[in-house]
């Protein structure tokens, strides 16, 4: 763990604790009230502070309780270092007291608060400025001040830039959720991977360019029917009547390989007809249908 | 105001103001224990229920003495107050320990001149059923009172015995004067010296460990002790000559350690060494190997 730890509250009320191990129940943060801390001049152990602290009516303490402690002055503490830390800032941006005191603690093994400190941090151009840092008046644990210098490092990739790094990952056709989509013998991306439609393409006339309805000229359809095997029918899907039912729909054409289309991408032909079918057209035969060809 | 002082205080009080007068108290007045009249002769005479005697001190300036009538309080009238509310109290021995929170928390002046004496026994969460009686010879006072107590009402400035506290602590014995090493060293990464270091065994620094660790120091270091580390063993200052291996491995939570490192070696400067002072960690992870995964 750190070399300091704890707010500046949770030390005061731990300090208290931890020289009277007698007391009943120990002190805590929510039944009394702590008064503001009072400077006093040092004894000669260092004791600094005078805190009163009132027991609230819901404690089973009454009556107020006044102690004298030693607050840690910030120049003692970081006597001999000289306090500095390196981060990347964007152009324009500006770091905060937050960020800037977050990365001070990390650093050092110290418990310095954002509400306990006053200071200014850094724009992004105010590279290797040193800042005051003082502790607040009413700072339970700190007096004092120090001098920390913020550094313009190089851009951390896991932190500046990559902020996200859980990434989608490896993809089945229709998902990666096999109970919720068990049955996945149909899926065109794989049934279509084995067809040729190079044949049927030089028959039909089909050019680079043009686009087909699956219901149009050229009785497309009976080609796939004949290479897959599957007795499609344009029309409205039943789960129990109407398996091979599908809505009609039109075949874009893509020049292989292919940027938008990847997945087509195969060596071997240098054409695509691309159909992409809906679960509400058919669920069993949805995904990419793509018809290699050559000419 | 009489229940608001103290019992004997309030009867000189009453005696002055009746007689328009402010020079009889304690220290000139001799005030006898009170008697009830019920059972005397002055019965009939009066609707008081109390008598006492005033005797001048020897050397007052009085002579003679006078018999005063008053009336005591019943203590169960208190009851019709403050009907249900406990006491908070904090382990009372006897009932008159009681009587600081019976002045705190029911506003009332009892003495230990009004109030018997009797132990208090509570449940084992502190709380109960208490009755306070009036002393026989009590100025103000008759009867008694039953109320419930509950556990609470602990004096925090009594029982908070060290308010002059033992902290808040530094890394170092003497904050006035030293540097700390442990926190002087926390931000330094030395991965590159993984190998070297956990070759370093416990016990005193060989001179060429010593000078491995220098080089490393002088390095890494971005304060004031850049360049000032040493191998020499006259130095007393920055000098790793001599330095002890209290520990050096695996990093755990019980090190004052960043826990963003892997190992850890406790090195504590030679006797003698002034800066930095104490005990310090020097943390250093596996290096990256930018082709594997881990």
């Amino acid at each position: 763990m750190p070399i300091l730890t704890g707010s500046p509250l949770e030390e005061a009320i731990a300090q208290i604790n931890a020289d009277n191990p007698t007391l009943p129940w120990p002190i805590n943060s929510t039944e009394f009230i702590f008064g503001k801390p009072v400077v006093v001049a040092a004894d000669s152990f260092g004791r600094n502070t005078k805190l009163k602290i009132t027991a609230k009516s819901s404690s089973k303490y009454r009556g107020v309780l006044e102690v004298l402690y030693r607050r840690r002055d910030l120049t003692s503490l970081f006597r001999g270092n000289n306090i500095a830390f390196t981060r990347w800032l964007n152009d324009g941006a500006t770091m905060t007291m937050a960020q800037a005191i977050g990365y001070v603690n990390q650093l050092y093994g110290v418990n310095l608060t954002v509400s306990g400190i006053s200071g200014s941090a850094w724009s992004y151009s105010q590279n290797a400025t040193p800042r005051v840092w003082s502790a607040v008046a009413d700072n339970l644990a700190y007096v004092g001040s120090f001098t920390v210098t913020w550094n313009r490092g190089l851009q951390q990739i896991g932190i500046d830039i990559l902020t996200v790094t859980e990434l989608d990952g490896g993809q089945w056709p229709g998902g990666n959720d096999f109970v919720a989509k068990p049955d996945r013998s149909l899926r065109p991306e794989f049934v279509f991977a084995g067809l040729d439609f190079t044949e049927y393409a030089l028959a039909q006339g089909w050019t680079a360019g043009n686009a087909v309805a699956l219901s149009g000229a050229g009785a497309v359809i009976g080609e796939i029917q004949r290479l897959t095997g599957w007795p499609i029918v344009i029309g409205t899907y039943n789960p129990d009547t109407a398996p091979w039912n599908m809505s009609n729909g039109s075949f874009s054409a893509v020049s292989l390989p292919s940027a938008a289309h990847p997945e087509a991408n195969k060596p071997g032909f240098a054409y695509a007809k691309i159909l992409t079918v809906s679960d509400a057209s058919n669920p069993r035969l949805a995904g990419k249908w793509i018809l290699y060809f050559n000419l | 105001m009489s229940v608001f002082v103290d019992s004997k205080l309030a009867l000189f009080n009453y005696l002055n103001a009746a007689n328009s007068t402010t020079q009889f108290t304690a220290a000139n007045l001799t005030w006898s224990d009170p008697k009830p009249i019920a059972g005397t002769w002055m019965e009939g005479t009066t609707t008081k229920n109390t008598y006492a005697k005033v005797t001048p001190k020897q050397g007052a300036g009085f002579e003679g003495k006078a018999t005063v009538k008053y009336n005591r309080l019943t203590l169960a009238d208190f009851a019709k107050f403050r009907p249900t509310r406990p006491l908070p109290v904090y382990q009372p021995a006897t009932t008159v320990d009681m009587l600081s929170n019976i002045l705190y928390y029911f506003g009332l002046v009892l003495g230990p001149q009004d109030i018997l004496s009797e132990p208090v026994v509570l449940d084992a969460q502190g709380a109960g059923t208490v009755t306070i009686k009036a002393k026989d010879t009590s100025p103000l006072w008759l009867g008694q009172l039953s109320f419930d107590v509950v556990q609470g009402g602990a004096n925090i400035d009594t029982l908070t015995t060290v308010k002059a506290l033992n902290g808040l602590n530094y890394p170092v014995a003497d904050p006035a004067t030293q540097t700390s090493a442990l926190l002087y060293t926390y931000p330094l990464n030395l991965t590159g010296y993984r190998d070297q270091m956990l070759a370093m065994a416990e016990g005193v620094l060989s001179s060429a460990n010593a000078d491995i660790l220098v080089t490393a120091l002088k390095a890494l270091d971005q304060g004031p002790g850049a360049a000032l580390w040493n191998n020499s063993d006259s130095s007393n200052t920055w000098s790793l000559n001599g330095a002890k291996v209290i520990f050096c491995g695996l990093n755990t939570m019980v090190f004052p350690t960043n826990q963003s490192y892997k190992y850890v070696m406790c090195l504590e400067l030679r006797e003698g060494v002034t800066t930095p002072t104490g005990r310090f960690y020097l943390h250093f992870n596996d290096p990256d190997n930018p082709n594997s995964a881990d």
